[in-house]
């Protein structure tokens, strides 16, 4: 009986866990499913259609055009706020605290807010940047509303808004670095930039691998700047894989094609996570 | 003195005149139903934030008290409200038993099953007093846009009542009358003069301010197609689809209209304007950096008001030029209708009832819920009154031949709009020439509709 009782334990322990695992896995299991069929909203039948839909999108030159839209986007927004988050937390580690309190104001501010923000501030004939740009001299620019900047325009957006998160992180890891091999380095001879790059920057990569795995996802997955600022336009130039499976399922109906748009994309944060985390184990690894 | 007191006697008389037409209907009390049969149960509304709700929910109270039905409402932007009603309709979850719609989208959420239609519901004697009702008090346009069969690309007006009317929005030209009284200009009667009037009041100074000549939406969505390209479509004799629900936008009427339009926007318009949606347009407008613009017409409200327009009174208002068939407009009637998984349907249409009754729809338009939808209040002295003020175009004619649905009825109608609006910024952008980019929608669109065809 005794025996009996300590057994079931250990299930009664995980069924918490197990419930909330049913509880992520299912949607995300549906949402597969509805990508194998032809569902749409206000269709009464539903049919499975097996690699259908993926084949249509592969097929489309909308498709392509998101795909690489998307990558870019990723590529550019981690370009730019990875140097400039690690160049502000080295900043940072050597100024007064007062910075640190300043810097995550942009994290507060709701996501929307700040594209909305910056939309009017981009407006290019009543914005305060164009008008700026016009006191230095310099030309107006068309920022959102020109198929030319929109994208790069939006990744400025997003820039500003999360380099505080990479800087934050950065910051924290190189507070963690001790000052003993600093201070040796420096007797040996070393320069900044020597110390940068052969004790720093190893000793903060795990956390900079983490760092870059948040914002490779969150960046694949960026909506609600694009969606507040361009909708997806001018013309295609800002339709990522997001708001293009967004319009599938919200303005179309079309459940089925829309999950095609979203797992494909699920598929690229996957296979990246999964690549990251391994170099990421690797990297703790040979730190022991 | 004897004089005075004559003339404040006169006041008073005209002054209660005008009280009593104003509130001229039977009240509630008097209607021939028993409104407290469902004493208890509650409802859950959902709304567009609007000043149409801005106007009834203040009410809802009234509504309360005579029935003893609870209300609850919710009051979203309408792209979240759209996305929200979605979510809720399509998991057949009935957290709204009454919520806001229009023509276009009853068409999708009735072909789904969504949307309870109301005609059982209005020849029930227990529950509707049809003579208080008034159906026919309805101007029979927008009557006829809240009807439908079902059938594909047909039977608009005939059939199922889906939805009541609340509010009109019809499509009208905003003028600057200072501006066109110095320049010498008259209000442009067609499309060609209003392009040449916008152009030479580009970037001229009036009132201290450099202005541009024109300014409508230019955003990649629906908007651009129904509130300004259409009605100079419809106005040359073009439509959007056949008989046979065959895609003729691209024909030479189509491209025409694609042109003139990217190019007045071009020439007279804000830079920028390819990202202007509804309210960039009218905050631009209502500050006073252009001279003309075509949108929806219950945007007067924020051009009358001295604290949200720098521009108040000085604001004409025209229907869109005319083209070769005359003047001609689309129109969007916010409507509210029932879902089909509401579990409390009998107090939902009592609330429907009540909300789009002569007795609301008067006080609410005179709380800000323009444009009428009633014949009995937009003949309203006090509404007479108020557009005369304004220098408002004939009411009437904007309701009864003007504008109405130009859309056939399809469940995916919507989502051919989107597609068009894309493919109007690829014109206005110069990515694409206009014929090419209505044979690419025209190939989509066709797409779109290929699963209704027989």
């Amino acid at each position: 009986m005794k025996k009996r009782k300590s057994s079931l334990l250990p299930y009664l322990l995980c069924f918490p866990a197990f419930v909330i695992l049913i509880g992520i896995l299912y949607p995300f299991g549906l949402g597969i499913w509805y990508s194998l069929t032809d569902y749409v909203f206000y269709l009464p039948k539903v049919t499975f259609v097996g690699m259908g839909n993926y084949i249509k999108n592969f097929q489309s030159f909308d498709f392509w055009f998101s795909l690489k839209t998307t990558f870019l986007y990723v590529l550019m927004a981690l370009a730019m706020q990875v140097p400039l988050g690690i160049g502000i937390a080295l900043l940072l580690n050597q100024s007064p605290r007062v910075f640190r309190f300043l810097l995550p104001l942009p994290l507060m501010i709701p996501l929307v807010t700040s594209a909305l923000m910056w939309k009017l501030m981009m407006n290019p004939d009543i914005g305060v940047l164009n008008y700026l740009l016009g006191m230095v001299g310099l030309g107006e620019m068309g920022w959102l509303a020109m198929p030319g900047t929109a994208l790069i325009s939006i990744i400025f957006i997003d820039v500003w808004t999360f380099t505080p998160f990479v800087a934050l992180i950065m910051l924290a890891s190189l507070q963690n670095i001790p000052k003993t091999q600093i201070e040796a380095a420096r007797i040996d001879g070393a320069n900044d930039w020597e110390i940068f790059l052969n004790i720093t920057l190893p000793l903060i990569s795990p956390a900079l691998i983490i760092v870059f795995l948040f914002r490779a996802i969150d960046s694949f997955n960026q909506f609600p700047l694009i969606y507040a600022t361009t909708q997806g336009g001018p013309g295609n130039t800002t339709m990522t894989l997001h708001v293009r499976g967004w319009y599938e399922v919200i303005v179309s109906s079309k459940i089925g094609m829309g999950m095609t748009n979203l797992i494909v994309l699920w598929g690229f944060c996957f296979l990246l996570s999964s690549y990251i985390l391994k170099l990421w184990s690797k990297t703790v690894e040979a730190r022991k | 003195m004897k004089r005075s007191k004559v003339t404040v006697a006169i006041g008073l008389v005209l002054l209660i005149t005008f009280v009593a037409s104003s509130f001229a209907f039977a009240g509630f009390e008097d209607w021939n139903i028993d409104w407290r049969q469902l004493e208890g149960k509650s409802i859950e509304v959902g709304l567009v934030r609007h000043p149409m709700t801005d106007s009834i929910l203040p009410l809802v109270p009234e509504f309360e008290k005579l029935t003893g039905i609870s209300v609850g409402f919710e009051v979203l932007s309408e792209v979240q409200f759209r996305e929200k009603l979605l979510v809720d309709l399509a998991s057949h979850a009935g957290i709204y038993d009454v919520y806001n719609t229009g023509p276009r989208y009853s068409w999708k959420y009735y072909s789904a099953g969504w949307l309870q239609p109301l005609n059982s519901y209005l020849n029930d004697p227990k529950l509707t007093d049809l003579a208080a009702y008034d159906l026919d008090d309805f101007f029979p346009l927008m009557l006829a846009s809240a009807r439908w069969t079902g059938e594909f690309g047909k039977g608009m007006g005939e059939g199922y009542q889906l939805h009541v009317p609340c509010q009109e929005e019809a499509y009208c030209l905003f003028y600057r009358k200072d501006i066109l009284a110095e320049a010498g200009m008259t209000v442009p009667v067609t499309w060609d003069e209003l392009y040449n009037d916008a152009v030479k009041l580009t970037d001229q100074t009036f009132a201290g301010q450099k202005i541009k000549g024109f300014v409508a939406r230019g955003i990649r969505n629906e908007g651009p197609v129904l509130v300004w390209i259409g009605q100079k479509l419809y106005s040359d004799g073009g439509r959007w689809f056949d008989e046979n629900m065959n895609f003729v936008g691209n024909n030479p009427v189509g491209v025409e209209t694609f042109e003139w339009a990217a190019k007045i926007l071009q020439d007279a318009g804000p830079r920028g304007v390819s990202n202007f949606d509804w309210y960039d347009c009218m905050n631009g407008f209502a500050s006073g950096r252009y001279a003309f613009f075509i949108d929806a017409d219950h945007m007067n409200v924020v051009f009358e008001d001295p604290t949200t327009s720098a521009v108040a009174g000085k604001v004409g208002y025209a229907l869109c030029p005319a083209g070769k068939a005359g003047r001609k407009s689309g129109a969007w009637y916010w409507s509210m209708a029932m879902s089909n998984y509401s579990d409390s349907k009998e107090a939902a249409w009592l609330f429907m009832q009540w909300a789009t009754s002569k007795e609301i729809m008067l006080k609410s338009i005179l709380k800000g819920n323009t444009d009428p939808v009633r014949k009995s209040v937009n003949y309203d002295p006090g509404i007479v009154k108020t557009f005369k003020d304004w220098g408002y175009y004939d009411m009437n004619e904007e309701l009864t031949s003007y504008a109405r649905t130009m859309w056939p009825p399809a469940p995916n109608m919507v989502e051919s709009m989107f597609r068009l609006g894309r493919a109007f910024q690829e014109v206005l952008l110069k990515q694409r020439t206009a014929q090419a980019a209505l044979d690419d929608a025209k190939w989509d669109i066709e797409d779109m509709m290929a699963p209704f065809r027989k």
